[in-house]
């Protein structure tokens, strides 16, 4: 298990090491620089603003020096914001991200989970039916849609809840991104449990948990629904990875100030240090879930539990 | 004899399972009428799509002006508009998927057929590459590099090879096992051979259900990008920047994010219920139940 884990995280270094080192290259690269704005600087004011950030040094340089402040933990002074280090910007924003992107997530897998095994276990009743059908619209219906709609209808015509804005996590404001971020998921781990617990509720020690009296609840709880989430369970990894970074849609609609919204305009300001350590951060979460998704896959199929 | 009890292919016998199925056959014709549809609008329809009308800035639909979905601020007509943003939809989609297509069954046949060592460096890159955040990939791309769908399909394509590389590799795999591979390598026939001509065509079923998949999640990541006003640029125009727009005019016009967002949920729709179909009429296993 530790041997499993720690092998992961070995192979996990060379994996952001590879991640950063093409970022880097690829951000400079490509055509523009972060002083390139609509005036002409003056030639001096530009190689002290170059020297200042360290980019009148070789590119080999400015890996290695980047890669050296990394490993120490300091990821350097944002390029766009003077005198701020992106380290606080992203310990600023992160949280908000972070915040948004678990709440969906526990919505979506809550929400799909239930959903799914009541489906399966009422099959072919009107309410699997009609479920069957909304979940497939869900899935159909991109985030960026369901969130003007709800801002639309909770936020405009019912005036129940605010159409935008942080407002330091007030829980009111963090309802109706999650809602919208959770939704497609949620619809999309319904199905997916649908048709596992279906697959499982036929297999043969289903029948015998059966033939044994044991009651419905039961056997779903204890014989059906852990094998059932192997397939699930699969899918939780892309679908957190998918939910973290799609929160960018999200956090534009409603405008919070996460780390989505910061790494786009990261982007388009060429604030190379911001961009490079938001990929770093969320390279990082991503090796992280999926490790957490490995262990929670052995955890549910003995006959795969790692390190045995 | 043969002749009273025809010989049905596998592949006759799939066409059969897919044309009961109504739900997916229905798909099939919605899709198969919204591209004609899509072509003949951009072809022959009464508006460019960059044809300005001054005098009809932001009409709800209307049938006697023709705008049968009304015009946005800029006066255009948003039907042949939100036709634009089909044609221009399914060929990032298509492309994409083409492009992972290619990558994916090379990457994941060579993997699963070499085996051993090779294999599980190609399987650890792999999942190497899954660690990347590619929402930020694209973005980083397109941002830095120029906003063009060439570059967006290309960008898009290059991440979704990686889940169809391992399904290719795993059918790969339990296919390597078989009779005919063994029988065919031992007629001496050379490994690209048997790539080319044993594997891969018994990879098709598997390779046509899961490009119904694919095509969707291009088309949302296209309209993703295009939502942040990173892809297709003005006056060419996609169904994700249509419903941009439209969102940002919920409130006034309703209708420029009702109609795009209608059509783009439809096909969505319409490609998940192909995939289902098609699984379930290429899958040799459905066939005891039919």
């Amino acid at each position: 298990m530790i041997r499993f884990v720690l092998q992961r995280l070995a192979f996990a270094i060379p994996t952001l090491f590879a991640v950063v080192t093409a970022t880097f290259f690829l951000l400079r690269l490509a055509p523009g620089g972060p002083f390139d704005g609509d005036r002409e600087l003056a030639p001096e004011v530009r190689a002290s603003l170059d020297a200042r950030y360290g980019l009148d040094k070789s590119l080999p340089e400015q890996f290695i020096s980047y890669i050296a402040g990394l490993l120490r933990g300091d990821f350097g002074p944002s390029f766009r914001y003077k005198d701020v280090a992106v380290s606080d910007i992203i310990a600023d924003q992160l949280p908000v991200s972070l915040t948004i992107g678990a709440l969906a997530l526990v919505l979506a897998a809550g929400l799909g989970v239930s959903l799914g095994a009541l489906m399966a276990a009422r099959h072919n009743s009107w309410f699997d039916r009609t479920s069957t059908g909304v979940m497939s619209a869900l899935i159909a219906v991109p985030s960026f849609v369901t969130a003007p709609l709800l801002a639309l209808v909770f936020g405009v015509l019912l005036g129940w809840l605010p159409v935008g804005g942080w407002n330091a996590g007030n829980p009111l404001n963090l309802i109706l991104p999650v809602v919208a971020l959770g939704l497609p998921n949620a619809a999309y781990i319904a199905r997916l449990t649908r048709a596992s617990v279906l697959e499982t509720l036929s297999a043969d020690h289903v029948i015998v948990a059966r033939a044994k009296g044991l009651s419905p609840s039961t056997v779903m709880r204890r014989h059906v629904l852990p094998p059932a989430m192997l397939p699930v369970v699969s899918y939780v990894g892309p679908i957190a990875v998918m939910v973290l970074t799609g929160s960018v849609v999200i956090e534009k609609i409603f405008g919070l100030p996460g780390t989505g919204l910061a790494f786009l305009n990261g982007a388009l300001n060429r604030d190379y240090t911001l961009v490079m350590g938001l990929v770093v951060v969320y390279a990082g979460l991503i090796v992280l879930v999926n490790l957490l998704t490995d262990l929670a896959y052995g955890a549910l199929n003995p006959a795969l539990r790692v390190g045995k | 004899m043969s002749d009273t009890v025809a010989a049905r292919t596998p592949f006759q016998r799939a066409q059969d399972r897919f044309t009961r199925n109504r739900p997916a056959l229905f798909a099939f014709c919605w899709l198969a009428i919204l591209a004609l549809l899509a072509g003949a609008a951009l072809v022959l329809g009464p508006h460019g799509y960059d044809q300005i009308y001054w005098d009809r800035i932001g009409e709800p639909p209307d049938l006697s002006t023709g705008h049968i979905f009304g015009t946005d601020y800029n006066g255009r007509d948003l039907f042949a508009r939100t036709m634009l943003g089909v044609v221009v939809s399914f060929s990032i989609g298509i492309l994409s998927a083409i492009v992972s297509l290619v990558i994916g069954v090379i990457y994941g046949a060579v993997s699963g057929y070499v085996g051993g060592r090779t294999d599980l460096i190609m399987m650890r890159i792999v999942d190497g590459l899954y660690a990347v955040p590619f929402m930020f990939f694209i973005i980083i791309v397109v941002v830095l590099f120029g906003r063009s769908i060439v570059l967006l399909f290309i960008a898009v394509g290059a991440i979704q090879w990686l889940t169809m590389a391992r399904i290719v590799r795993a059918q790969t795999l339990s296919i390597k096992k078989s009779d005919y591979i063994t029988a065919a390598r031992f007629s001496g026939a050379p490994p690209w051979r048997i790539l080319s001509r044993h594997v891969a065509p018994n990879l098709t079923g598997v390779l046509i259900v899961y490009l119904t998949l694919i095509i969707p999640d291009v088309i949302l990541i296209e309209s993703f990008i295009s939502f942040l006003g990173l892809g297709v640029q003005e006056p060419m125009t996609s169904l994700g920047v249509l419903i941009a727009d439209g969102a940002k005019e919920i409130y006034t016009a309703p209708w420029l994010l009702a109609f795009p967002s209608l059509t783009l949920m439809t096909i969505l729709f319409a490609l998940s219920l192909l995939g289902d179909g098609l699984r379930d009429a290429l899958d040799p296993k459905s066939e005891a139940i039919s």
